[in-house]
């Protein structure tokens, strides 16, 4: 009975074992894979800065109604452009991006854009109308890989199929911490800021509302992109943190059962010496 | 010479930043020479050059797409994509050129003719900047 006690104890021990192999090794190409992101999420900081100055500027200078793009109107429809991971675990990355997407749609009349495969399949097996889908696009995101999704919902804004757009992503604050965020993109309010200053005395070429229409799509685009690389660099990170408590867990659960081996490998040896004792004092007498 | 600061950013990298003494850029209303001073200006970019002047020497870069925007402190290009003439790999830009043309040839909505015309006026606004 003790020997087969350790040999189950030694089986799950490599089973444990294996696992170790994979977390680890997950770890590894995340933390790999988050280096290259945070890179990615540094280069572009500058430029969303000085664009967001930009479109203060010249929403300062630009009356509200003068542009569809900023006109507040009533809401029939809303789109929410839902950015997730390709993968599952992540630890809570991509639970925790939907669980505040599905806090935002309550109330409203939604309709969703998926960014990542996690985000398709979780809105195909629900009531909400999807537009489209963009699986496997976060790693290799470039600016220009932007301008269709971009064009694309600008177009049906245009028209008036939908009245609102909202993005929902995971801002990267630290490789310790990531934050869900939600953020609106359309109508344009800059009303906070903008109140109490003077117009700037700007010239604008050919004229405010003529630059304004050709900087928003360019302003829409970098805040997609940048959406979506703080999302990816977060999902790398989120995952290294998921591998590495994974990992630790299972170097611990392989300590005790190590102990636990050790203790009936010397039962076994006890219980032997036990009987060869017991069985030579009967001889002997 | 009077210099002012100048900061030309993509989304990718700070393209350029210092001091400089003149900027020619292609907007949508054609080409516009920014010197010191000049007065509060807001300009989209066409697909054009870009050539900077500072310390007496010119480079030149090709540019399409963005804005460039004139304060006080400083002027800011934000450009969609930017290379040195220097970067630009020719032979591809040629090639882009003949697809471009090749799908004009076809039969096209009037955006995938819009799409491929743009492609093309890139293409040999590349090749005519990485030749000058």
């Amino acid at each position: 009975m003790a020997s087969g006690n350790m040999k189950d104890i030694k089986r799950r021990m490599k089973s444990v074992q294996s696992t170790m192999q994979i977390t680890k090794a997950m770890e590894l190409v995340a933390s790999s894979k988050l280096r290259h992101a945070r890179e990615r999420v540094v280069k572009s900081r500058p430029y969303f800065n000085t664009i967001y100055q930009t479109m203060l500027r010249i929403a300062k200078d630009t009356k509200p109604g003068d542009s569809i793009y900023t006109k507040p109107h009533e809401v029939k429809k809303s789109l929410f452009v839902v950015i997730a991971g390709d993968r599952g675990l992540a630890g809570g990355y991509n639970s925790n991006v939907l669980k505040l997407a599905a806090s935002e749609m309550k109330d409203k009349n939604p309709c969703v854009v998926t960014i990542g495969r996690k985000t398709q399949e979780y809105y195909a097996k629900r009531d909400v109308e999807v537009i489209k889908n963009y699986p496997n696009v976060a790693e290799t995101m470039e600016i220009q890989d932007t301008h269709p999704i971009i064009n694309d919902i600008l177009s049906r804004y245009e028209s008036g199929e939908i009245d609102e757009v909202y993005i929902i992503y995971t801002e990267f604050v630290s490789p310790m911490v990531q934050e869900a965020r939600c953020k609106k993109v359309l109508p344009l309010s800059f009303e906070e800021e903008t109140s109490q200053e003077a117009k700037s005395l700007t010239e604008y070429d050919p004229s405010p509302q003529a630059v304004f229409s050709a900087v928003i799509p360019e302003y829409l685009n970098s805040m997609l992109y940048g959406a979506v690389i703080e999302s990816y660099a977060s999902e790398q990170s989120s995952r290294r943190m998921a591998m590495e408590s994974a990992s630790d867990n299972a170097s611990e659960m392989i300590e005790n059962l190590n102990l636990s081996y050790n203790r009936a490998r010397q039962a076994a040896i006890t219980q032997e010496i036990t009987e060869i004792v017991a069985g030579s004092g009967q001889v002997g007498s | 010479m009077s210099t002012f600061h100048l900061k030309v950013l993509t989304i990718d990298r700070v393209f350029f930043e210092g001091d400089v003494e003149r900027v020619v850029v292609r907007t949508t209303e054609g080409d516009i020479g920014i010197l010191p001073n000049h007065i509060k200006y807001l300009a989209a970019l066409g697909i054009g050059g870009l050539t900077i002047i500072a310390d007496g020497k010119s480079r030149t870069a090709a540019v399409a797409g963005g804005f460039v925007d004139v304060s006080d402190e400083q002027t800011v290009i934000l450009a969609r994509t930017c290379e040195w003439a220097d970067e630009i790999d020719l032979s591809r830009a040629e090639k882009a050129e003949e697809r471009a043309k090749a799908r004009l040839q076809q039969q096209l909505s009037d955006r995938e003719q819009d799409i491929a015309s743009i492609k093309l006026k890139k293409a040999i606004n590349r090749i005519s900047i990485a030749k000058k």
